[in-house]
This record gives structure tokens, C-alpha cells and sequence, in this order.
């Protein structure tokens, strides 16, 4: 048998070789859905930090005044060893102390910890062991002078005794480990709202566990177990989840896992790689066994002698199937062994150097079923291929060529073919078919375009041939006759065909994913890398940003983000228009920002940066409403006496914005309600770090007897401790709206009816009115009625709504003219949407986009859920690394960082991504076994070519023209095939890509970009063609040369 | 195994194209003795071949009988006929390679061909007596590449023989061999037919063959044309009673030519009337 698979070394090598590829194909496919499951756990377990994984039990005395921690840790289960590290055990309560006598409280934490001591380095003193003592923060203690001994006043709950005394200062070391992202420090020296004022911050202080005795009752308890991580594998995950599971907490006491969100992860992943990898292999496999329906037929055509022999010396039809099943099928069965070992490389390979690390190595029992049923395939393969050959009669056998013709028509199988792809492009267009055969559909559509061409390209290549042999051109007559009558030509068509469209389906799915996850990615972002820092203070960023030096200024950006607790919520995100352009990833696939419309108002804020505001009001004013009216008919000029308001009823006033973002008015004069004169202002602003002038203002003061004033105001001279301001240009300051028009709700006009003698209102009631213009004599005039509301006139450094680039919905309760976002101060602002666009730069669906500066205007300090982020493109030097250095140089605190490339990363670290990388293993898969097809192929019809070629040499036919012939025969079905195959590869895209899941967790934004990705599909299809065609052309060019004389000796 | 008879009787054999059908005997009426050595010669296109080829059981007859030994082939079943040829019909193809698996020396080619009777009880000769009597012996272990066209013929005709058949089939078993190469395979099969009593039908256009051979048998347009023994020619009368003219007779008595036959003390005479003269006669 050695023998006889040793004689045709060659073609037994091939056909090892494609029973090997199907057997890796088989194998492939469980070793690396496994590995990516894991992969996907270990990304999942990698990407959170002990902390992030620790299984945390809280409980509080609420029901148990007597609980403590060490208690609640006995109550768990101890299975949960096996997972998890030993508990740590904590108990935690938030008091106060007065640093220093005479000053006010502080807010202080009191944290008794297991161990707390071996994780602290003590400066000074000892570790507390009864209820009294404390451990001070080094800070603390070089900042209020406190050491060993210092008795503080620590607050004293529900009776019990407070520890009060200073027994060592401690620092932490670091050990995240043990610490699990509890924070001693980081209070000391920052000011903290407490009861409404700002106080000093203080480190916690640690103390025994006696020091939190039963007294304590607000104490919360916590208990946290470190994961053992290693432990962690997709088998163990559901053990260690039923395992926590199965905590029966305390009353009043609440677990909390990520052990579950884990698993829900990975089993999402798991569902998505089982969607994926089967597919993309499936469509492979199928590709294989094509070659191998192919190679094996060639197989046993090349045995026919033998088996007419083995019939000839009395061997039954049975008798000859045992002997050729026994050479091919050993054959065959020798490339399973190869097949396994080679996807178990693979898999290796990918283990190695694509997946993350830790992925264990698991062969699995797939596997061996695998290999087992490609094994069987394969059998069955070249039993089906032998089955036909053995029925021959033996003086069949004995021909010299066998009895095959080209069909010129379509088989059965290929009528299934075409069938099946029909119903697949019609149940995807129409939206009726999905899953499995929505996927194949695009496999499906090439085979049947494969099956139909091969009807076509033989009764095309015979006309071609016979019209080409009229005109004289003897190559193409050749080389189109031969390829009509060659029995290889369909499975040349079919295989080149599904092959090319596998190809360029599958580069552009790679294409179109790698996009798309760029996409979000930058989406996800905002620019190449985002720096979040520590600062609160939205000015103070920016001003960091703005002095950097040349060269790094010009790539980064200061932001503003401000986010709700509703998660639906509006985000704002304030930015400089033309850094954003220049710096942040333009959300793709929507229309551009029009960042032109966040632009500044022309006029700069005024600073108000002094004492004193010095102005001069010309007044024109006189009381309006009941009683103020003209004199009533009938009343004798001499007898009406209007009445007289006394004092100075109308309030002028300006309002201030102070850098923190408060809105603050200052009243600055006072006017009488009737008559005309002058009023020098002269008032204190009273803002000692500065402020801007937001307005000024009229408003008739409350209690008055009068309903309302009228008249106007002139202001001009404006001037800060003697400097003038030059503000008094009207053009300097903002109309006021129609609307802020607004009906008191008193009277209007009374007049008095003549037949009665009573006063009647014959008028709607009393409206607010403001006008702005330049007053004659300079300066700006306010005309107004007021009623007692605040009538202002505002500088026009900003506008009344703030402009803004809205992504998604309009906030609620708004309309796209005017709704609420928060500004950087976290005060409702409104705003307007100046552009409404899919998706903004790192808010994504849920945003509005304004101006940096313009919320700098306004002022204000970021609100707890506020950030201040710096974000800089991939110039800045020092890259990522480079720029938090800068920020920390410049005092500023990087509390993290996001970048492009590690939002890639964890992007491609995804069974999506993962998955789809198969699909270029399975593109070039099978470019490969095309290849071999073709050398298959010139090895099984060479003899006939040869000798047909040998013929027409004989008959006087020119080599140029044999070459030609030959050159042609064997690449236009390549690229006719090829070409087919493209296109199918397009429309397979087009059809299937919404199909395909690009990522685990769908998201809102960016939409998907599944645009075909033509320069890839164009590039793949040419390297497909070139592999191919260049393997033809060499084979044919081979068979040209051996076409000699004495290949017609040999038929003799 | 002594040597089989071989009988056909109105043998009739039509290829089936696929725009017509080729009627490649037609009616062959034959006897061959036991142990006979007889030559099928012809011209191109006559039939030898496809009677050879019904001998083996390779084709079915479209009409008429054929019997070897006591086979009536044309009622055999296809598993029969396998058996047949394992045990009692020996057939060497025209072309030595056509005989023999490529990739086994001729040693293990003739086990192969014995393999076919093995675990049935059967007697088998040994493969070395085989060898022996094709004088390939020492050869019998080269690879095939490495024999002469004359070692491969001789090793086609003892995996034909290696069950030691009653009838041995050879079609052209000596074409392309030169003198020497071709003077071995005849004495191969001189010494076969001897040694085993085998039955030997040679389809053959060597004239110097068929002068050795004891028998010769024309076929000619599908039928028996002629006969020679030990070098004489004689026509032969057929079933129906016709006799086939040879070809030089027939130039001078063209169709249509009246002819009375004429009995003698020596047999019949065919005699032309209008030029009263005798043709050739044969003795009947």
C-alpha cells in the first residue's frame, strides 16, 4: 500500500495535503472558538483591577446595633474560598473633629481595617489597640501640628466613646492588593462642603476595631474578597457564580459581584464567536471539500488502469473499491493527523500572538470529533469520487481516455445551487431569512454563479473558438475549443469563482470592521487621547492648556464635561471651535459640525476687577397704574391732584458673574419713581477676586404703593475706581427680547365712569416693558414700564441662549430653539440647537456641544459630575506619556487617561474582532487551495494537453501560437471566474454585511459605516487573481513545453 | 487446469455510438479444441479484438453464443464472469503496461492476480513456476521501469497465466517488441500451451507470428474469413452456408459473376461458364 501511495508521491502529497486543510478547517474551528472564549474572559478579567473584581459584602447596624465585620464575614460560605482570597474585613463611620481649637469642624472618617497597620509605615508611634487611640495622617499631623499624644476632639456617636487620642501618624503604602481601592488620604488641605460651608479637609483616621464599638450605630460594615483570578476560567466562572450565589447576607446587608456581569459578558462574547467562527469556517470547508470532490476524482481517474487490472485478474466490483479505498482512503486519512496538528499550531500561533495572554491551551473534545467527522467527510469524498469508476464496465476501464464529456448543460446540483442562492437574496432583500442562511447567502450566490457559468463559458468558448478559427486567430480558436471541451473547466469556474468572491467578501468584512471600530473608537474618545484631570476649576485648565509652550499648545485642547445622572441625560461638552476641529475626530458618516455657529459674541466680557463702578443715570421716570392715571373726565383741573410717590422706589442694579460661576447682583443706585434728573453712582462691586459684568438692571423695589414706574434711564461714564470701562455704547450691550414683555397682573389704566363716578378699567392690566437705544446725550438708554421685576439689559459678551450642537433627542420639556443643558458652574442654562447631529465627539447620541470660552464667560466651577479634560492629537510631543507628564508639571492631577489605541485595543480584543480575523485565515485558506486545484487540475489533464498540443506541433502549428493557446486556455477561466467571483464578493457584501455583528455590545453611535470598502475589495481581488493567474500561466506554460513529439509516442 | 474449449455460434457484437451503431461482428460461427494455440489475424477495424474481448467477458455479445469450457458466457452473471477470469481465462491486454500494476515488480504483480483465488481452498501455482515458465526469474523482483519491453511482455503473459487458466487470451502480445523480445514471448506461449495444456488465442498482425502458430483464423468485415493449418489456407463455409472468398479471388470473381461448383474425386471445383475457367479450388 506504502507503495502504491509512494508511485503517485506527488498527487498522494496533494491529496494529504487537502484532506489535511479540510481537517484543519474541522479543527481549527472549536480550538479557536474556545481560545477566543477565553481570550474574552481573560480581556474581561484584564481589563479590571483587583478592585474592580472583588466581591464586597455590606452591611450596616441599622437592625444590628452590636453587627461587626468579622461577624458578617463568618456568615459567608465557605466555598468561597476555593474563588476568593480571605475577606478583609472594614468598618467604617463618618464623623467630625475640630482640627484646631477655635476653628470649625471637619468631616472625618474613622476606618477600622484587618491588618491595616502591616499595610500603613507608621513616622511615628504605634499601631492603636484600645478604643482611644488613632492613627493620624502624616499630612494631617504636619499640617495641624498633631503628634503622639494629641488629644483631638473627635465627635462621639450614640453615647459610645469617641477615640480621642493621637497613638502614631501613619502614611499608606501602597498595595492595591490589600487596599482594593480604599483611600485613606487625599483629604488633607482640600476644602470639602460640609454643612453647607467649606471646611477644611482631614484624612481618615484609623483606629482598633474597639473604637467603633455598638455605639457607633451609623457604622458601615464591609467585608471584600479578593478574586483569585487565575482560578477564573470559562469552566470555573458558572462554579465561582453560583458559589457567590449563594451568600445569604445579613439583614441590612447587600453583596455585590462583578462576577455576574463577567459571565453575561462572556456568554454574549461566546454567543457571537459561535455565530461567527462556524460560518466563516463553514464557507471554507465548503471550499475544501470542493477541491477535494476535485483532487479525488482526479484520484481515482488516474487508478482506472489499475482497477481495470484488478477486474481483469477476476477481482469482483467490491473487491476493487476495497483496494482503491484502501490506497486513497489511508491517503486521505494521513492528512487528518497533519489537519489536527496544524490547526493546533495554528490556534497556537493566534494563542500566542494574537489573543491576549493567559489564554490556557485546551485541545477539548471537539476537537477529535472535529477531525473525526472531516475524516469521514473526506472518506466519503473519495468514496463518492471512486463509486462511478467502479461501476464502469472493465472495457470502460480499459479505454485510454476516459468516457467523460463537458456537459453543456446545468446539473442537478447546480439547478440546487442557484435555487438556494435565490432564495437567500430574496429572503435577505425582503428581510425574511436570517441566521445561518443569511450568512451563506453570499457562498451560496458565488457557487451558483460558479455553476451557471460553466453552462455559459463552454457554449461561449465553443462559439468563441469556432468564430476566432474563422478569422484566423489560432490561439484564441485553440485556446477557447479547448476550454469548451475540457471535463476540468466547471470545477475551475465553480471553485475559482466561489473563491474570488470569498476573498473579497472577506477583506472587505475585515475592512469594513476595522473601520468601523476606528470609528467608535474615535467616537469613544473624542481625539487621540483624552487626559481627565483632577481640576475642577474650567479656567484654570485652560489657562494651563493656553501657556503651554509652542509645539505642544497647538496640540491640545482644554473641555469642558459636564454630565447628568440620568444616564438618557444631555451631556454638555464645551470646547474651543477651532481646536476641535483641529484636534478631535470629526464623528464619521454624518455631516460635518458647523462649529462656525459656536462662535464668541464680538464684544469682550468686562472685567470687573476693582473697588468701585462710578456712572452717571439721567432719569426721565414717572409712576404708571392705579391712581396714576389721566384726570378723570369730569374732575375740574383745579380740584385733580395726582398723587405724589415719596422716596426712591426704583432699584438700579447690575449682576455679576464671580469666577466660580455664582451669579450675584449689586445694587448700585436708587431712583425716584416720578421726575427727572441725575444720579451719580458710585458703589462698592465688592467682588475681591474679580468678576464680570453680566447686566444692569431697573427693578421697582417690593412694598411700594404704586404698581408700577415708567419712564427711562440714561447710564453713560461708566468707570472701575475711576477708570471708565467704555462700555457706554449701546452697541456694546444686548437688546432685550420682546418677551421679556410680561404681564404684572395688576391694573391697567382706570378710568372714571362719567355716569357713576367710579373709577373703571377699561384697559388690559399693567405689562413690563425694556427698550434699549443710545441716549441722546450718550450713553445708554434704558425705556421701560416695570412693575417690580427685574428689567435687564445685558453686555452682549454672551448671548441669552447659548449656542449649541445637539447630538440625539431634544432634552425634555425642550424644543430645539430653546432647551436646558447644565453649563460648566452645573447651572440649568438654556440653549439653542444651532445644528442637530447624529453623534458628537466623546458625548456621542446624548449631547450638546458649546463654547469653552463662552461658558468661561459665564464662569463657574465644575459641579461633581463635571470634568475638565485635556485632549491632544498624536503630535503632541511625548505622545500620551509625554502629556501627562506636562499636566502634572503644570499641577494639574491625571486621574486617567483615555487613548485611541487602547480604545482599539479593547475594541479589537473582542469576539467580534477576534471572529472576523477569520475571515482573513479563511480568505486565504482558501486562495490557496484554488492554487492547488490548479496544479490538480494541470496534473490530471496535462497528459491529454500535452498530447493535444504535441498534435497541433506536429501539424505545423507555430510555438508562439501553442503558447498562446496554452496561456489562454488556462487563464480565461481564471479570470472570467475571477471576475464573476468579484462581483459576487460585492453584492455578498452588500447583501450580508448588516448581517455580521461587528461588535459585542451594539452601540447608538457611530452608525455603522458599512460602505463597501472598494480600494480593499479591489486589492484582495488582485492579489487573488495574480496568486491564481500566475500559477496558470506557469502550468501552462510547462504543458506548452513538454508538448513534444514524444508525447505522441506514447499514445501509440 | 487442462485447456478449455472455446465455441462461439452466430456471435454478433454492435457498439453503441452515439449517432450509430458500429456492427463489429457479424456472426462469428468458431470452435477451438482444448489446448489449441490459435492466431486471430485480420485487418485493422475487423473485429479480432472485440472477439478476444468477448472471449474474456468483457463485453457482452449483442447476439449469439459463446462457450468456454462450459461456460455459456452470454448467461453468466458479472460476479460469474469475475470468477471466470480469476480461475480459468488469463487475458494480456495489447501494451505490456496495460497488464500490470505500475507500482509492484513483476513478482508481485503475479501474487497479485493469484490473489483474486486465495483463501478458496484453491491450489495456486507457485509465483517462482510461473516465472519459470516465462523465463523473468531473475528479473522478477526489478521494477518495472528497469525490465525491457520483452521482460514486460513475458510479465504480462505470467500474471495471465498465474492462475494457471485454460485459456489464455493475448491480444498483440508481441506489437512493438523487436525479434529477439518477440521469439521469447513465443516461446513463452509455446511453452505454456505445452506445459499446462492452455488453450492460447493471439489476436495478432504479425504474419511471421501466425506462421508459427498452428492455427490461424481471419476475421474479416465481422466474420470468419478464412482459415490456415500449418500454413495452408482455406476458406470457410459459414453457418448459413456462405463462403467467404479471400480477397485475390475475389478481384478477378467480382459480385455478380455467375459460378457453378463442380464435384470431383478431389473435392469441389468453382468454375466461372463464360470463360470456363477454373479458380482455385479448396477442399472442403
Amino acid at each position: 500500500m506504502w507503495k502504491a501511495i509512494r508511485y503517485r508521491g506527488g498527487q498522494s502529497l496533494v491529496l494529504v495535503l487537502i484532506s489535511a486543510l479540510v481537517a484543519t478547517c474541522a479543527a481549527f474551528a472549536p480550538l479557536f472558538s474556545r481560545s477566543l472564549d477565553q481570550a474574552l474572559l481573560r480581556a474581561t478579567l484584564g481589563r479590571m483591577d483587583a478592585a474592580d473584581l472583588k466581591l464586597s459584602v455590606l452591611a450596616s447596624r441599622t437592625r444590628e446595633p452590636t453587627l461587626t465585620a468579622n461577624e458578617v464575614e463568618a456568615q459567608l460560605p465557605a466555598g468561597l474560598s476555593q474563588w476568593y482570597h480571605p475577606g478583609i474585613s472594614m468598618m467604617t463611620a463618618e464623623t467630625e473633629v475640630v482640627p484646631v481649637a477655635g476653628r470649625r469642624p471637619s468631616p472625618v472618617r474613622l476606618v477600622a481595617r484587618d491588618d491595616v497597620c502591616e499595610h500603613l509605615t507608621l513616622s511615628a508611634g504605634a499601631c492603636p489597640s484600645d478604643a482611644s487611640g488613632i492613627l493620624v495622617s502624616d499630612a494631617d499631623a504636619t499640617r495641624w501640628s498633631w503628634t503622639v499624644g494629641t488629644t483631638l476632639p473627635v465627635g462621639e456617636e450614640g453615647g459610645g466613646q469617641a477615640p480621642d487620642t493621637v497613638v502614631g501618624i501613619y502614611t499608606v503604602k501602597d498595595d492595591p492588593d490589600y487596599w482594593l481601592r480604599t483611600e485613606l488620604q487625599g483629604k488633607s488641605g482640600t476644602l470639602v462642603d460640609y454643612d453647607g460651608d467649606l471646611s477644611p479637609g482631614v484624612d481618615d483616621f484609623v483606629v482598633a476595631p474597639a473604637g467603633l464599638g455598638p455605639g457607633w450605630t451609623g457604622a458601615q460594615l464591609s467585608v471584600d474578597h479578593r478574586l483569585k483570578e487565575s482560578l477564573i476560567t470559562l469552566d470555573s466562572l458558572g462554579a465561582a457564580g453560583r458559589a457567590v450565589e449563594a451568600i445569604r447576607p445579613p439583614p441590612q446587608a447587600s453583596v455585590d459581584s462583578p462576577l455576574p456581569e463577567i459571565a453575561t459578558t462572556v456568554v454574549n462574547g461566546k454567543r457571537l464567536v459561535r455565530q461567527l467562527v462556524p460560518l466563516l469556517i463553514a464557507q471554507l470547508v465548503a471550499v475544501a471539500l470542493a477541491v477535494l470532490v476535485l483532487v479525488a476524482g482526479a484520484a481515482v481517474a488516474q487508478r482506472r488502469p489499475e482497477i481495470a487490472v484488478s477486474r481483469l485478474r477476476g477481482r469482483s466490483r467490491d473487491a476493487s473499491r476495497r483496494l482503491v479505498m484502501a490506497e486513497l482512503g489511508l491517503t486521505v486519512l494521513l492528512g487528518l493527523p497533519l489537519g489536527v496538528a496544524l490547526a493546533v499550531g495554528l490556534s497556537e500561533l493566534v494563542r500566542r500572538f494574537v489573543l491576549p495572554p493567559g489564554v490556557p491551551f485546551e485541545l477539548g473534545w471537539l476537537v477529535p470529533v472535529a477531525a473525526l467527522v472531516a475524516g469521514l467527510a473526506s472518506l466519503a469524498v473519495v468514496y463518492a469520487a471512486a463509486r462511478p469508476v467502479l461501476r464502469e464496465s472493465i472495457a470502460s476501464l480499459l479505454r485510454s481516455v476516459p468516457p467523460t464529456t463537458t456537459s453543456r448543460t446545468l446539473r442537478v446540483g447546480d439547478i440546487l445551487l442557484v435555487v438556494l442562492a435565490a432564495v437567500g437574496v430574496v429572503g435577505i432583500v425582503t428581510d425574511q431569512v436570517s441566521g445561518p442562511m443569511a450568512i451563506l447567502t453570499p457562498t451560496l450566490l458565488a457557487l451558483a454563479a460558479g455553476a451557471l457559468l460553466g453552462a455559459v463559458v463552454v457554449l461561449g468558448a465553443t462559439r468563441l473558438g469556432r468564430r476566432a478559427l474563422d478569422r484566423g486567430g489560432l490561439a484564441t480558436a485553440l485556446a477557447g475549443l479547448a476550454v469548451a471541451r475540457r471535463p476540468t473547466t466547471r470545477h475551475v469556474l465553480l471553485v475559482v469563482t466561489a473563491v474570488s468572491a470569498l476573498v473579497v467578501f472577506a477583506a472587505n468584512a475585515v475592512s469594513v470592521a476595522d473601520r468601523n471600530r476606528e470609528n467608535r473608537a474615535q467616537v469613544t474618545v473624542g481625539a487621540f487621547a483624552a487626559l481627565r484631570t483632577g481640576s475642577k476649576d474650567p479656567t484654570a485648565v485652560a489657562r494651563v492648556v493656553d501657556q503651554l509652550p509652542a509645539g505642544q499648545r497647538e496640540h491640545a485642547m482644554p473641555v469642558g464635561i459636564v454630565a447628568q445622572r440620568d444616564p438618557d441625560s444631555t451631556t454638555t461638552l464645551a470646547a474651543r471651535p477651532e481646536q476641535l476641529r483641529r484636534i478631535a475626530f470629526a464623528p464619521p458618516a454624518q455631516a460635518a459640525l458647523a462649529l462656525d455657529r459656536l462662535a464668541l459674541p464680538d464684544q469682550d466680557p468686562v472685567r470687573l476687577e476693582g473697588e468701585r463702578l462710578t456712572a452717571t443715570a439721567a432719569y426721565s421716570l414717572s409712576p404708571v397704574g392705579f391712581g396714576f392715571g389721566p384726570r378723570p373726565p369730569g374732575v375740574p383741573a383745579a380740584e385733580w391732584v395726582p398723587p405724589v410717590v415719596r422716596g426712591t422706589p426704583l432699584r438700579l442694579g447690575i449682576t455679576v458673574t464671580t469666577p466660580e460661576g455664582e451669579v450675584l447682583t449689586r445694587d448700585i443706585g436708587a431712583l425716584p419713581a416720578t421726575g427727572a434728573g441725575t444720579l451719580a453712582v458710585d458703589a462698592p462691586v465688592l467682588c475681591p477676586r474679580g468678576c464680570r459684568l453680566q447686566s444692569v438692571w431697573v427693578q421697582l423695589a417690593q412694598g411700594q404703593e404704586l404698581e408700577g414706574v415708567q419712564g427711562h434711564v440714561d447710564l453713560r461714564a461708566f468707570a472701575l475706581d475711576g477708570a471708565s470701562l467704555g462700555i457706554d455704547d449701546a452697541a456694546g450691550w444686548r437688546p432685550p427680547r420682546p418677551a421679556t414683555t410680561d404681564q404684572s397682573g395688576n391694573s391697567g389704566n382706570v378710568v372714571i365712569d362719567p355716569a357713576t363716578g367710579f373709577p373703571i378699567e377699561d384697559a388690559g392690566p399693567l405689562t413690563d416693558s425694556l427698550a434699549m437705544s443710545a441716549a441722546p446725550s450718550g450713553g445708554l438708554r434704558l425705556s421701560f414700564t416695570n412693575t417690580g421685576r427685574n428689567g435687564a439689559v445685558s453686555r452682549a459678551d454672551a448671548p441669552e441662549v447659548t449656542p449649541a450642537l445637539l447630538s440625539g433627542q431634544v432634552p425634555s420639556g425642550g424644543t430645539p430653539e430653546r432647551f436646558e443643558i447644565q453649563s460648566l458652574a452645573g447651572r440649568t442654562t438654556p440653549a439653542s440647537a444651532e445644528q442637530r447631529v447624529p453623534a458628537l465627539p466623546f458625548v456621542g447620541p446624548r449631547g450638546a456641544l458649546v463654547n469653552l470660552d463662552l461658558m468661561l464667560r459665564i464662569g463657574g466651577r465644575l459641579p461633581a459630575s463635571g470634568a475638565m479634560e485635556v485632549w491632544i492629537d498624536d503630535a503632541f510631543p511625548g505622545g500620551v506619556a509625554g502629556a501627562e507628564q506636562v499636566l502634572r508639571d503644570k499641577g494639574l492631577e491625571v486621574l486617567s487617561t483615555r487613548s485611541l489605541p487602547e480604545q482599539r485595543r479593547l475594541l479589537d480584543e473582542s469576539a467580534t474582532g477576534w471572529g472576523l480575523l477569520l475571515a482573513l485565515f479563511t480568505a486565504t485558506l482558501s486562495l490557496l487551495l484554488a492554487a492547488v486545484m490548479l496544479v490538480v487540475v494541470a496534473m490530471t489533464t496535462g497528459r491529454i494537453v500535452t498530447r493535444d498540443i504535441a498534435a497541433l506541433r506536429v501539424a505545423g502549428v507555430s510555438g508562439s501560437d501553442l503558447r498562446g493557446a496554452a496561456v489562454r486556455e488556462a487563464l480565461t477561466p481564471v479570470v472570467v471566474a475571477g471576475a464573476v467571483g468579484a462581483l459576487c464578493g460585492v453584492v455578498g457584501s452588500v447583501l450580508a454585511m448588516p448581517l455580521i455583528p461587528l461588535f459585542d455590545t451594539p452601540a447608538v453611535v457611530p452608525a455603522l459605516d458599512l460602505a463597501p470598502a472598494w480600494g480593499v475589495m479591489g486589492a484582495s481581488w488582485l492579489v487573488a487573481l495574480a496568486v491564481l493567474g500566475v500559477v496558470s500561466v506557469v502550468l501552462a506554460l510547462r504543458s506548452a513545453r513538454q508538448g513534444d513529439s514524444d508525447r505522441l509516442r506514447e499514445a501509440w | 487446469m487442462t485447456g478449455l474449449s472455446v465455441m462461439t455460434a452466430g456471435l454478433v457484437h454492435i457498439y453503441r455510438a452515439e449517432h450509430h451503431d458500429v456492427a463489429a461482428l457479424a456472426g462469428v460461427d468458431l470452435s477451438v479444441a482444448a489446448g489449441e494455440m490459435v492466431a486471430l489475424l485480420g485487418p485493422s477495424g475487423a473485429g479480432k479484438s472485440t472477439l478476444l474481448t468477448l472471449f474474456g467477458g468483457l463485453l457482452r455479445p449483442s447476439a449469439g453464443r459463446i462457450r468456454i469450457g462450459d461456460h455459456e458466457l452470454s448467461r453468466m452473471s458479472e460476479p460469474d464472469l469475475d470468477r471466470l477470469r480469476g480461475r480459468e481465462v488469463g487475458i494480456v491486454l495489447q501494451g505490456a503496461s496495460r497488464n500490470l500494476i505500475p507500482h509492484q515488480t513483476i513478482r508481485e504483480n503475479v501474487a497479485f492476480a493469484q490473489g483474486s483465488r486465495k483463501g478458496r481452498g484453491d491450489e495456486l501455482t507457485p509465483v517462482d513456476e510461473v516465472l519459470d515458465l516465462v523465463r523473468l526469474r531473475d528479473r522478477a523482483d526489478a521494477p518495472l521501469a528497469s525490465l525491457t519491453p520483452g521482460e514486460l511482455q513475458r510479465g504480462a503473459l505470467a500474471v495471465a497465466v498465474s492462475t494457471r487458466p485454460g485459456l489464455l487470451l493475448g491480444d498483440e502480445p508481441t506489437s512493438q517488441l523487436d525479434h529477439d523480445a518477440r521469439d521469447q514471448v513465443l516461446r513463452a506461449l509455446a511453452d505454456i500451451n505445452e506445459t499446462w495444456g492452455t488453450t492460447i488465442i493471439v489476436v495478432t498482425h504479425d504474419p511471421d507470428v501466425a506462421a508459427r502458430m498452428p492455427r490461424t483464423v481471419t476475421i474479416r468485415d465481422g466474420r470468419v474469413g478464412a482459415e490456415g493449418r500449418e500454413g495452408e489456407e482455406f476458406a470457410v463455409v459459414s453457418a448459413d452456408g456462405s463462403v467467404p472468398l479471400p480477397p485475390h479471388v475475389l478481384a478477378t470473381l467480382t459480385p455478380g459473376t455467375l459460378v457453378r461448383l463442380v464435384e470431383s474425386d478431389q473435392g469441389w471445383t468453382l468454375v466461372r461458364d463464360e470463360i470456363e475457367e477454373v479458380a482455385d479450388g479448396q477442399a472442403l
